[in-house]
């Protein structure tokens, strides 16, 4: 491991830009944002965004982005570890692939080979495809699943799109999972902002970049107040030693602050990485608590003991009995 | 360590000098933390030289590698370092990764089987792309860089290839090795010595020690003196055999996670 890395280039120092995608007005739009940094033209986001051997730690503190069009499959059925909310056609999108936050324990460490971030600027394709799959039944679309979208606003506006599309397509329902400072919503009811919650010792040991419990408490509050449906997502709950310490005190602020009548669900599980992918997790994140973890095995998931699952998730259970339906609790 | 990668001895020249290098033969010239190499002219001369150099010397995925040299351009005497490298003959692009700031000017290469006569905004050499993929089957690429100084607008442009006027070029490139070598300071982590005693203690087996590392590791994670743990659980019990060693295994497990 390197230890001198002072030098590092600040995030999106070059961008990379698939040839055919240079004369794209997003890509136009996106470059505006990065004049200062190096452009260097691609011919496909593959040969950069699939090399052999890249240090996904060392790109993660500094990483590159990709402007490309994605000519392949734009639409995926959402895995079964995922909670579907009851919906039948659950599927997500990934019109940006990477995510500029750095959670230990996020999938994505594991699915791609760069901690670098592809954006691609073929959002029209994208709405084609959706719109097809929605053409005959109602479909739920996790747009913010290979990535964080609301904090890709200051860059392009992805998530308001998806939310747009939604509103004005009564066969689809959007699902935009954020853990962003950055607040801008757009009400409707087949709009859902999912937040994830988490404890500041979390935040700070395994999510980093990421916002503070207190900013995404306070915007949780906001969009409730704009009236948008919201979704609270106790998940994934990270062990630590104090955990019932870490979660009872962000329960605390939780609901002291938010008003649980406008909140439409919720989410609690804990931890739980592909059994394919552990090593390269913990090859990546040698210091890391969260993928250290001795987990148990089971149905292709690194998982916690039944027990301290049980325990970890009743702690939220029971910090919303009373306050909370239980038929609207998800709990993975 | 850094493995750096020249065309001619006149460019890898300021390099032996400034750092001592001892000749070691078969053009390697070997120093502390540096193994140079003057692989010769051309694709298959430098894949074949990297090649033998990383079977000899077994490079980590940490260390780094440098293809120094001169180039064809437009902005004769400027050194540049590579972010995109083209491959005229195969029509492949390689990227090496930049994740550091050297404080050089970028620009893209292109790869070429004989002399070019005339140039546009890009770089020419013979060598890079052959560099890039020997080297990248050894070392990842944000271990790679190559640093390009431009020594002529193209072969008819009558410039003079002296040895000297080669070397006297490529004597600013010494600073960015200097520069890398200041990247390459490792943290070492010892080796776990505790799961070495412990696993003895335990009788484990192999599948045993391994589950002992995975917590050690862990209970590191946690801030816990993993050493002080295991001795508590020891302290009354007499292990014996390696059925002792699995309950005081599972106790470890079962006080770090619960």
């Amino acid at each position: 491991m390197r230890l001198n890395q002072d030098s590092l280039h600040k995030p999106f120092a070059h961008v990379y830009v698939e040839e055919s995608v240079m004369d794209n007005p997003d890509t136009k739009e996106i470059l505006a944002h990065f004049e200062k940094s190096v452009i260097i033209p691609i011919r496909h986001y593959k040969d950069v965004f699939n090399r052999p051997r890249q240090n996904v730690s060392l790109q993660s503190k500094c990483r590159n982005l990709i402007l490309a069009q994605n000519t392949g499959a734009k639409l995926f059925k959402g895995a079964p570890v995922c909670q579907d909310f009851g919906y039948d056609n659950f599927m997500y999108t990934a019109s940006v692939q990477g995510c500029i936050y750095n959670c230990d324990y996020c999938f994505l460490k594991g699915m791609y080979a760069t901690g670098n971030v592809v954006i691609f600027v073929n959002f029209e394709d994208y709405v084609k495809d959706v719109l097809e799959a929605c053409a005959e039944e109602p479909l739920y679309l996790c747009a913010s699943y290979d990535t964080d979208l609301q904090a890709l606003r200051g860059i392009i506006d992805y998530s308001d799109r998806w939310a747009r599309l939604a509103a004005r397509t009564p066969n689809l329902t959007v699902e935009i999972r954020t853990k962003a400072a950055k607040a801008d919503f757009i009400p409707h009811e087949r709009v859902i902002y999912a937040f994830s919650i988490s404890p500041d010792e979390i935040v700070s040991k395994y999510e980093h970049g990421t916002a503070s419990l207190d900013r995404r408490i306070s915007n949780v509050v906001e969009a409730c107040e704009m009236g948008c449906q919201v979704r609270l997502c106790f998940d994934p709950m990270v062990y630590t030693r104090d955990y019932e310490a870490c979660y009872n005190s962000m329960m605390d602020k939780v609901l002291e602050r938010v008003d649980f009548g406008a909140i439409k669900d919720v989410s609690i599980g804990t931890v739980r990485i592909s059994s394919d992918y552990i090593k390269k997790f913990r090859r990546i994140s040698p210091d890391s608590a969260a993928v250290q973890f001795p987990f148990e095995k089971k149905e292709g998931y690194c998982v916690y003991p039944d027990a301290l699952n049980e325990k970890m998730t009743g702690l939220i259970r029971s910090r919303l009995e009373g306050v909370f339906d239980n038929d609207r609790i998800f709990v993975d | 360590m850094i493995y750096i990668f020249a065309a001619l001895y006149p460019e890898l020249e300021p390099v032996i000098k400034e750092f001592s290098l001892i000749n070691k033969g078969d053009s390697v010239y070997v120093g502390d933390n540096i193994v140079a190499t003057v692989t010769g002219v051309g694709k298959v001369n430098a894949a074949f030289s990297v090649g033998r150099t990383m079977s000899v010397y077994t490079p980590s995925d940490d260390d780094m590698a440098v293809n120094i040299g001169i180039a064809a351009g437009s902005d004769v005497g400027t050194i540049f370092l590579i972010n995109s490298i083209h491959d005229r003959d195969t029509d492949k692009y390689y990227y090496p990764d930049m994740l550091y700031d050297l404080g050089l000017a970028e620009k893209a290469l292109t790869t070429v089987s004989s002399v070019v006569s005339t140039v546009d905004d890009n770089l020419y050499d013979m060598e890079a792309s052959a560099i890039y993929q020997t080297v990248s089957k050894y070392i990842s690429p944000d271990n790679m860089f190559f640093v390009k100084t431009v020594s002529d607008a193209g072969a008819n442009k009558n410039t003079k290839f002296t040895p000297e006027y080669v070397s006297n070029l490529m004597s600013s490139q010494v600073e960015v090795i200097k520069k890398l070598l200041t990247l390459d300071e490792r943290i070492y982590i010892n080796p776990i010595n505790i799961v070495d005693v412990y696993s003895e203690k335990l009788f484990c087996s192999e599948y045993m020690r391994n589950e002992l590392a995975q917590l050690v590791n862990f209970a590191r994670t946690l801030d816990v003196d993993a050493e002080a743990l295991l001795d508590d659980i020891i302290s009354n019990k007499n292990i014996v055999s390696r059925k002792d060693g699995r309950e005081v295994l599972d106790a470890f497990k079962s006080r770090l996670t619960s």
